[in-house]
């Protein structure tokens, strides 16, 4: 393919991948506001930040995680900045950990989003419920707070598997041609 | 990997980290106001949040006439029932308002809440995540008049107060919260108390009256309404007393008190922002 062919075509699958992850930022954050109380709702943004990160490059990773702690802060009525930096950097590590280290497989999204899950959860949890030692602290740990973090946790295999598909058809033409290859070797 | 730690990208995330943490410290220091950082996000989201919750009410409600018809039919047969007896008392209550508004003009009282100002009326568009408490977020802000830590109110009852106001949104903490706490008295026997949330009691729509003298008369079915200070004006509706009980210590009684107004459902909601005697409250 001539190359200033292929760059026009990466730049315009860029611009519509990046467009369709925003929408899925906007539209996890809409659910997570507008669900109707008596249900525990997913924290969404996270594990959509946590699929990005896995196939963007590590600063564009990490500025969706800031965006998306941010969206989190909104949304939960927390301190503005305090998710947006705790996503930050479990997106920036995601990153890299994909980056060199990690093959781009569920098993590993699943361990790191329930690492970022577990630490957002847990200073949220930490700042509002325990220094304040209200009544009743640890049972909003058990019946509110890990149920939600459980559902947070289901919640990334779909958005895996469409994040995935999402890059397979607009992310970079080379990549996603070696990660194919990559695939096909260890299946052989 | 450790090159990546040298570029200049990285040098960017740093100073947007630090950017973070400024606002972060910035916004503690606003006292109830949110940042314009804040501002900025609930102005862009604010239209999507409007759209999204007139739908998924719509659902909701669509859901909820399809699975309880039975319940609301039965309902609807006591409630006939209640307003044949509702008819009877409205006779009476003729009589009463007629009386009352005589000894008002002869005592030179007040219309009642004549001194108050109210804001447009505020439409709920988000509810806090996951919160135990169910506060949620109203559309109006500091650009209609609105302060952190005045009541919001319905027609119905009282609801909560706001804190967290940007320009064009505010949070709401309901009376389920254990930071929110209200000076209450009973209608019937003026027995004092402070109302307070508690987690266990939000899960059933009710929240705890404590500090009740010991040798208060209160008892089941007493009308719950706020006795004033200068955050909430006084004789606004709270809810009726499900329970009464001694404390553990022995020294004062406590009350469970079914709210009037359950904030899960409330869609539309006032605030006050002036009444007398109002004053600063954090």
């Amino acid at each position: 393919m001539n190359i200033d062919l292929k760059r026009k075509k990466e730049k315009r699958n860029a611009v519509v991948r990046w467009l369709i992850y925003a929408l899925l930022l906007v539209f996890s954050y809409i659910y997570m506001t507008t669900a109707p109380l008596k249900l525990r709702t997913p924290l969404f943004v996270i594990p959509v930040a946590m699929c990005i990160s896995m196939f963007e490059e590590p600063f564009d990773s990490a500025v969706t995680g800031c965006v998306a702690g941010l969206l989190l802060d909104t949304a939960q009525g927390t301190l503005i900045g305090l998710s947006g930096i705790i996503l930050l950097w479990c997106c920036l590590a995601s990153s890299l950990l994909f980056h060199f280290f990690m093959r781009r497989h569920i098993v590993n999204i699943i361990m790191l989003n329930a690492a970022a899950v577990i630490v957002q959860g847990l200073i949220y949890y930490f700042f509002y419920y325990a220094i304040w030692e209200y009544d009743h602290g640890g049972r909003i740990l058990l019946h509110e707070l890990l149920p939600v973090m459980l559902y947070t946790e289901i919640a990334v295999i779909p958005l895996f598997f469409a994040v995935k598909f999402l890059n397979k058809r607009f992310g970079l033409i080379i990549e996603s041609y070696i990660e194919e290859k990559s695939d096909d070797i260890v299946r052989e | 990997m450790k090159d990546f730690f040298r570029t200049t990208k990285f040098k960017v995330l740093a100073a947007l980290m630090a950017v973070i943490v400024g606002v972060m410290i910035y916004t503690l220091t606003r006292g109830g106001y949110s940042s314009d950082s804040a501002s900025v996000f609930s102005v862009i989201l604010e239209p999507f949040q409007k759209f999204s919750t007139t739908i998924s009410d719509k659902v909701t409600s669509t859901l909820d006439m399809l699975f309880n018809a039975e319940k609301y039919y039965n309902e609807n047969i006591k409630l006939k029932e209640t307003l044949n007896e509702v008819y009877n008392d409205i006779i009476d209550y003729d009589k009463v308002t007629r009386e009352n508004e005589q000894l008002r003009v002869l005592l030179g009282l007040k219309e009642e809440y004549s001194d108050y100002e109210f804001s447009a009326p505020c439409t709920v568009i988000a509810r806090t995540t996951n919160d135990p408490y169910h506060s949620f977020t109203i559309d109006k802000g500091s650009n209609d008049g609105i302060e952190p830590y005045e009541p919001v109110i319905t027609s119905s009852g009282l609801v909560g107060i706001c804190y967290d106001v940007s320009r064009s949104t505010s949070r709401v903490r309901t009376l389920y919260s254990p930071k929110t706490a209200v000076g209450v008295t009973t209608v019937r026997t003026k027995a004092t108390g402070i109302i307070e949330g508690d987690y266990e009691l939000a899960e059933e729509g009710m929240c705890r009256m404590s500090y009740i003298s010991k040798t208060a008369d209160i008892k089941e079915g007493d009308i719950i309404v706020t006795s004033g200070s200068e955050t909430f004006p006084a004789n606004h509706l709270v809810g009726t007393v499900k329970e009464v009980g001694m404390e553990d210590s022995g020294l004062s009684q406590y009350a469970v008190i079914e709210l009037a107004i359950n904030p899960e459902t409330v869609s539309t909601v006032f605030v006050i922002t002036n009444f007398g005697g109002q004053g600063g409250a954090e």
